[in-house]
């Protein structure tokens, strides 16, 4: 054991691991901070460049790009309410109120801390409950992974703001505009009314620019009054205080991204949803998320990266790549003639050590990194909004463009943007919309896949413990939001 | 502005209407049912229905209980507040129809001509009034997210008529 490790910090201590990893960090970091450019395609853009280098160099390029992905998707989203990922998206829901109060240093710092602790806790559980977490995911089929995401759903009651209708059809919106395109059973043509673009459904970076940014622009355009042309940085940074009063959902949006993130197919997105969700149900200022509360920032930021260390769980120990990332990952593990799975553990594992000992620096490097990006990035947020909402809507454009090079993706953008703009003057929140849109698919995938095997049998949603475990979890939470809120209603009434 | 036209009965209206817009017109022609479907629950347009259902009902409920409020002479959240208080949405309509012509200006032009302009003309019209800014950013800007997507990220971008310039 001594000696496999001295062998692995020997294939680990090298300059070009060091350089490799810091360079895929910073890369992952530009990348995941530019709308349009997503954390899959900084990976896949990189891939070609560990072609020649050393198995563990280039695993690790790739593995800091991705991993610097994850954070730089929150800075735009930070900034100005455009999330480069889809998890980055729960990030801005405080983020960007904060933002707007002058904060934004502070929720950029309160997110680079919640990534880094949470990206501590994923790597550490990734080379310790590998085996495990991988054999409690085999266990997981459609009906395991749709009783899942109903549980996921849940979050929607709690960020539909004071009017739980209002939210709830925002819902219904987003899981229709999820039907769009082809359908996976049958292959027939869902709401694509001859344009072809539509058959693989709306993509949903241009939806998410659309309905998260473009409304401020045109709020902006809109407004009378300017209330301040500049928002100050005002130098603030998260104190350790803050990072302290808000490690409770740090840790426990780590434990969720962990959770989720070992089951192939959920990724970060769930993970932010539902750890947002469990801090503002338990945290005493939780009638304050969605208005600018760093709790939430943090809740959503720990989600998304707890993710990360995870999802090469079931890659490393079964070979099964959980998302697109970890699908190129294991395309550059098998393009330097390694197959991962048991036997890798076996054969190679020295290799497989010193990956793990390349993941914890890469902890270090994005704290580093992420320090070092906030300076620079946040100067942003000094920009007048008469200069900066303009440079938005451009850059929104070519970020709508590049996802799929193709001009359909700008006018869904643009469509995107009227109907958020409009569901912005009717005080229809937003949030539920896009949760939904995402969430909607694996939802409806799972549903009609567990009643192809139940034969049309609705009892197949209850087969498993892993199921009633689920329908337990909602049926709780269900009732704790409709007890807060009844609680609530009888206060107000109270108090008049 | 009446007192029954507020933010909440018309997202009543909207809801109640498109539930039942999708439901009656739109599934039933943009939705190609296969003769072969073994169980209802699995047909394709079985999901979008039972959402719209659930739409319609939402937006019928937020009626229900807007008109119980008004019956009941209570405040129904918005009731009576206007819907576009200090917005002065004859600008958004602008910079709305602009992003359209910016839209089928954008291959023809290029992104980066195209960009400008529009850049330029948004600039104005927020009020920025310095000619080096406006041009700087103008031009600086477009450019530069071309230079990024092509040569740094290979994502090749429409140049339109300076192709021969950019490319």
């Amino acid at each position: 054991m001594f000696d496999t490790i001295i062998s692995a910090f020997t294939l680990f201590a090298t300059f070009e691991n060091a350089i490799a990893l810091f360079i895929g960090v910073v890369f992952g970091v530009v990348i995941g901070a530019i709308p349009g450019m997503t954390t899959p395609m900084g990976v896949a853009l990189a891939l070609p460049f560990t072609f020649t280098m050393q198995p563990v160099t280039g695993i690790l390029l790739l593995l800091g790009v991705y991993k610097g992905g994850l954070y730089g998707g929150s800075i735009t989203a930070i900034l100005i309410n455009a999330p480069g990922t889809p998890a980055a998206s729960c990030t801005g829901l405080d983020g960007y109120p904060l933002a707007k109060k002058g904060e934004a240093r502070r929720a950029l710092d309160m997110a680079l801390y919640a990534s880094c602790t949470a990206d501590f806790i994923s790597n550490l559980s990734l080379i310790f409950l590998a085996g495990l977490l991988a054999s409690f995911a085999l266990k997981f089929g459609p009906p395991e992974f749709f009783t899942l995401i109903v549980f996921s759903l849940t979050i929607i009651a709690g960020v539909s703001g004071d009017d739980l209708l209002k939210g709830l059809g925002s819902a219904c919106l987003g899981l229709v505009l999820a039907t769009i395109g082809l359908d996976l059973v049958y292959g027939s043509n869902r709401f694509i009314f001859g344009e072809y673009q539509l058959m693989s459904g709306l993509n949903f970076i241009p939806v998410l620019i659309g309905l998260f940014a473009l409304p401020e622009v045109f709020n902006f355009f809109a407004s009378k009054v300017r209330p301040h042309e500049v928002s100050a940085l005002a130098g603030l940074s998260a104190s350790f205080a803050d990072y302290a009063k808000n490690l409770k959902s740090i840790i426990r949006g780590s434990v969720i991204g962990v959770s989720l993130g070992a089951i192939p197919g959920i990724g970060g997105a769930p993970a932010a949803f539902l750890s947002y969700s469990e801090a503002k149900r338990t945290s005493p200022r939780g009638d304050n998320f969605g208005k600018g509360e760093l709790e939430g920032v943090a809740a959503a930021e720990a989600g998304n990266n707890g993710v990360a260390g995870a999802t090469l769980i079931p890659l490393l120990a079964l070979g099964v790549p959980g998302d697109i990332i970890t699908a190129i990952i294991l395309g550059a593990f098998m393009i330097h003639g390694l197959r991962p799975g048991p036997l890798l553990f076996q054969d190679n594992i020295n290799l497989i050590y010193a990956l793990f000992m390349g993941i914890m620096l890469s902890s270090a490097y994005l704290f580093v990194v992420g320090k070092l990006s906030i300076r620079a990035i946040a100067k942003i947020a000094d920009v007048p909004h008469r200069i900066l909402f303009p440079v938005v809507l451009i850059l929104c454009v070519f970020g709508a463009y590049a996802i799929n090079n193709t001009i359909f993706d700008v006018l869904v953008m643009f469509i995107m943007g009227i109907v958020g703009y409009g569901m912005r003057l009717l005080g229809i929140p937003a949030a539920p919309f896009l949760i939904a849109f995402i969430l909607g698919p694996l939802l409806e995938d799972n549903f009609r896949q567990s009643l192809l095997l139940g034969k049309g049998d609705f009892t197949i949603f209850v087969r498993s413990y892993i199921t009633w475990f689920f329908w337990a979890l909602t049926a709780l939470t269900v009732g704790a939001m409709a007890y807060q809120r009844i609680k609530g209603k009888k206060n107000v009434l109270a108090e008049n | 502005m009446r007192a029954w036209i507020t933010p909440n009965s018309i997202t009543g209206a909207v809801y109640l209407g498109l539930g039942l817009f999708l439901m009656l017109v739109l599934i039933p022609i943009g939705i190609d049912e296969p003769g072969n479907v073994e169980f209802a629950v699995l047909a394709p347009s079985y999901w979008p229905r039972v959402i719209c259902l659930v739409l319609a009902a939402l937006g019928t409920g937020m009626l229900v209980r807007f008109w119980i409020n008004m019956r009941s002479s209570r405040a129904d959240g918005n009731a009576g507040t206007s819907l576009f208080k200090g917005l002065l949405l004859w600008r958004v309509a602008i910079v709305i129809g602009g992003s359209f012509v910016l839209y089928y200006l954008l291959e023809p032009l290029g992104f980066v001509l195209a960009g400008a302009l529009a850049l330029a003309l948004l600039l104005l019209f927020a009020g920025e009034r310095r000619p080096v800014y406006l041009v700087l950013i103008a031009m600086g800007v477009p450019t530069l997210l071309y230079l990024f997507f092509t040569k740094a990220a290979s994502i090749p971008i429409p140049a339109g008529v300076l192709e021969p310039i950019l490319v």
